[in-house]
């Protein structure tokens, strides 16, 4: 199922921040125990598959933006308006809840008519400045652009100040040829603590700066284009990076349904390198590509024989990844795609001769001589054809 | 395979000492049917063109799954000495090819047989094995270990040991894989096969750790093979049975250590190949096994490098080679 039908739009400038979506709207039940309440409550049941962690992410956000903020939601079976003043707000030391101001429940919506508005104004100074600068406008759509790049190409859509984000897509070549890694496990299968793991990995345009491994945990990107021991290169005895495997891309999604269990650190920014579950998945990641990485290996040896010797060097390498590359279509990563290990073509790395260079002097006059017999201008023609007739009338 | 095919240096069938090496790794792999029948395991060797060891299975012990990986550059001569239908060719390195191989969850016998030294190379196959491996897989690993000597022969002693603690180096990239070294003779002939054995057993180690994580019946591994010879190289092969914790019993069973060529340690077992002729032979079959009280000079040649050469035979007779010149 695609998210084509949802949006979110983000409006920044100097006066307030103002964030709206039709995604469904936050049920009051939620808004009261849980979003707008601090700390969360140990028996609040969570959303599910969720990012948020410790219940404080959104509302110290809202603190650090500003000083009012206006919310509103619309969800299906309710709609509830929350009207904040910050500053009065924390005259009351005692008070760690906020009142909701206008509440109904028990109502009927259907999913087009949900939504959600967050409207902070009344900003910080500092704040202030940072919205109005058109360079940190641009570093926030990069970062939500890559951050949710997954849920962009499932089709959500996202604006900021009316531009809409372009979303990368996590995608690869695969063709019968070279065949590209999809491999599916569950690990604590069946428990509160499943979570599900996908990898894939393989090839795609040579583009040495978005090469490398990304890990997203429930959908949101932790890492992206990783060239270093974090996905294992130049460890363990495994190959370091090197600029010829700038074709290789890998992708690794960890999901689960109880956020607490992903191999992510405690800002949810970063992968947990020493986690049990990374580590496990790492030795996969790092032994299952290798046929990959010997390809793109002999790739390279086959280009440098060729560029010596291009009348003697086949390339067989070269055109198999010509035939992928020059292909349009790619294998979009956020769809489903069967299992399958990695093939790579059958081939032979050309076999080049080893070459001497003869370089020597001899008297002048003799070489004119011996030019004159052999019919030719140049000295080094002299060499040439000696070594020729030595070689055919003297060798086995 | 390593680097380079040996078998254009050498005809793999007269290299006595490998002949008798294959022959007693056979009881070994005879006791793998306390973990499986053989019929399940999966062979995986470098096949070279003679396929000596593959036949040696096959024939000995009926393992009907079998994977060789050779160069690309050897491959038409490969595919055309096939001896059996059951081996299944594979064209590359086995730092490409192993982990295709291994991919089917069957117990596995892998013989990494390198003619070449230890390399980043070789630690990249133990990686794929252990990560790949289930319990009950056995790994044998064969290499050259000798030293290296400078071209100069009367190099002092503290020139040679730099000299060779940098070669190692050259060869295991990654320093942190390397031992501490304290002492020149660690690197000598008689001794560098111990820091190639503690570098293989530190880089299983540092991979069972990643594969057992989330493993409640974990993983672990024994070595039971060192063997150590020589037909002109110095030759080691050295080898580690992978098996989980709920197969603690089966490898019990096993009863490896007694075969009286069982090693878990680092002091191998030394292959001998006497040099007899074929009436010598003949003599000493007649009083084979001997009794345990009995000596072998009984045989009645008086003669020192004889009764030597017979005292070895009497270990190794029961895996000798049979040379002689045919006609075909």
């Amino acid at each position: 199922m695609g998210l084509s039908n949802f949006k979110i739009e983000i409006t920044i400038n100097k006066e307030y921040f103002l964030i709206e979506d039709n995604c469904g709207g936050i049920p009051v039940s939620i808004a009261r125990d849980y979003a707008f309440k601090f700390g969360r409550p140990k028996d609040v049941i969570k959303p599910v598959g969720d990012v948020g962690q410790f219940g404080i992410g959104m509302k110290r956000t809202i603190f650090k933006v500003g000083n009012n903020v206006l919310v509103e939601s619309k969800s299906k079976d309710s709609e509830f308006k929350l009207d904040l003043d910050i500053i009065k707000w924390t005259e009351n030391p005692q008070n760690w809840s906020f009142d909701l101001d206008v509440i109904s429940e028990n109502q009927s919506h259907t999913l087009n008519e949900t939504f959600t508005k967050v409207k902070i104004f009344n900003l910080h100074e500092p704040i202030s400045e940072s919205f109005s600068q058109e360079n940190f406008i641009g570093k926030l759509k990069t970062e939500i652009q890559e951050a949710h790049a997954y849920n962009l190409a499932k089709g959500l859509n996202i604006f900021i100040n009316t531009v809409k984000l372009v979303h990368h897509i996590p995608a690869l070549k695969s063709n019968d040829e070279i065949k590209m890694l999809s491999k599916t496990l569950y690990l604590h299968k069946d428990t509160d603590k499943e979570i599900k793991v996908r990898i894939y990995a393989g090839l795609s345009n040579r583009e040495l700066n978005d090469s490398g491994w990304y890990i997203y945990c429930n959908n949101r990107l932790l890492v992206s284009a990783n060239k270093n021991m974090l996905t294992g290169w130049g460890a363990d005895g495994e190959r370091k990076y090197h600029h010829d495997y700038a074709f290789f891309k890998g992708y690794v999604f960890f999901e689960s349904k109880n956020g607490d269990v992903l191999p992510w650190n405690t800002t949810k920014d970063g992968i947990n390198f020493n986690s049990d579950v990374y580590q496990h998945i790492l030795l996969i990641m790092q032994t299952e590509i290798k046929p990959i990485l010997s390809l793109l290996k002999d790739l390279g040896i086959e280009t440098t024989k060729y560029n010596k010797d291009p009348d003697n060097v086949e390339r067989i390498i070269y055109n198999s990844f010509k035939n992928l590359l020059d292909d349009k279509n790619k294998i979009n990563l956020t769809m489903s795609i069967p299992e399958q290990k990695i093939v790579i073509p059958n081939y032979k790395l050309p076999s080049t001769r080893k070459m001497g260079t003869i370089t020597y002097s001899k008297p002048i006059e003799e070489l004119q001589e011996i030019m004159k017999h052999l019919g030719v201008s140049k000295f080094c023609d002299v060499g040439l054809i000696t070594y020729e007739y030595y070689k055919e009338n003297e060798m086995e | 395979m390593g680097r380079s095919s040996s078998f254009e240096k050498i005809n793999y069938s007269l290299r006595p000492s490998k002949s008798i090496e294959r022959k007693m790794i056979i009881p070994f792999l005879y006791k793998l049917t306390n973990f499986d029948e053989l019929t399940n395991y999966h062979y995986i060797g470098f096949g070279s063109i003679y396929y000596i060891d593959f036949i040696l299975f096959h024939k000995n012990l009926n393992i009907r799954r079998m994977s060789s990986i050779e160069y690309e550059r050897n491959e038409s001569r490969a595919k055309f000495n096939l001896p059996y239908k059951c081996i299944e060719l594979f064209s590359g390195t086995s730092n490409d090819k192993l982990v295709t191989i291994m991919s089917n969850d069957a117990k596995y016998i892998v013989w990494l047989d390198y003619d070449s030294p230890i390399s980043d190379f070789t630690l990249d196959d133990i990686q794929t094995f252990i990560a790949k491996s289930t319990s009950g897989s056995l790994l044998m690993i064969t290499l050259n270990v000798n030293s290296d000597d400078k071209d100069e022969l009367n190099s002092k002693f503290d020139e040679l040991f730099e000299y060779r603690k940098t070669k190692l180096e050259e060869k295991i990239t990654i320093k942190s894989k390397i031992p501490q070294i304290n002492n020149f003779k660690e690197l000598n002939l008689k001794n560098l096969h111990k820091v190639y054995r503690k570098i293989i057993i530190n880089e299983i180690e540092e991979t069972l750790i990643k594969k057992n994580k989330l493993q409640i019946n974990r993983y672990k591994f024994k070595q039971i093979m060192n063997f150590r010879y020589s037909d002109g190289v110095q030759m080691q092969t050295f080898s580690f049975l992978i098996y989980q914790e709920s197969d603690e019993e089966k490898y019990n069973m096993c009863k490896f250590d007694d075969l009286l060529t069982f090693r878990d340690n680092d002091e191998p077992y030394e292959i001998k190949s006497p040099h007899l002729t074929i009436d010598e032979i003949r003599k000493l079959n007649k009083i084979l096994p001997l009794d345990t009280d009995q000596d072998i000079s009984s045989v009645g040649i008086e003669n020192t490098s004889f009764i030597n050469a017979a005292k070895e035979y009497a270990e190794v007779y029961q895996y000798f080679p049979n040379f002689s010149e045919s006609l075909y």
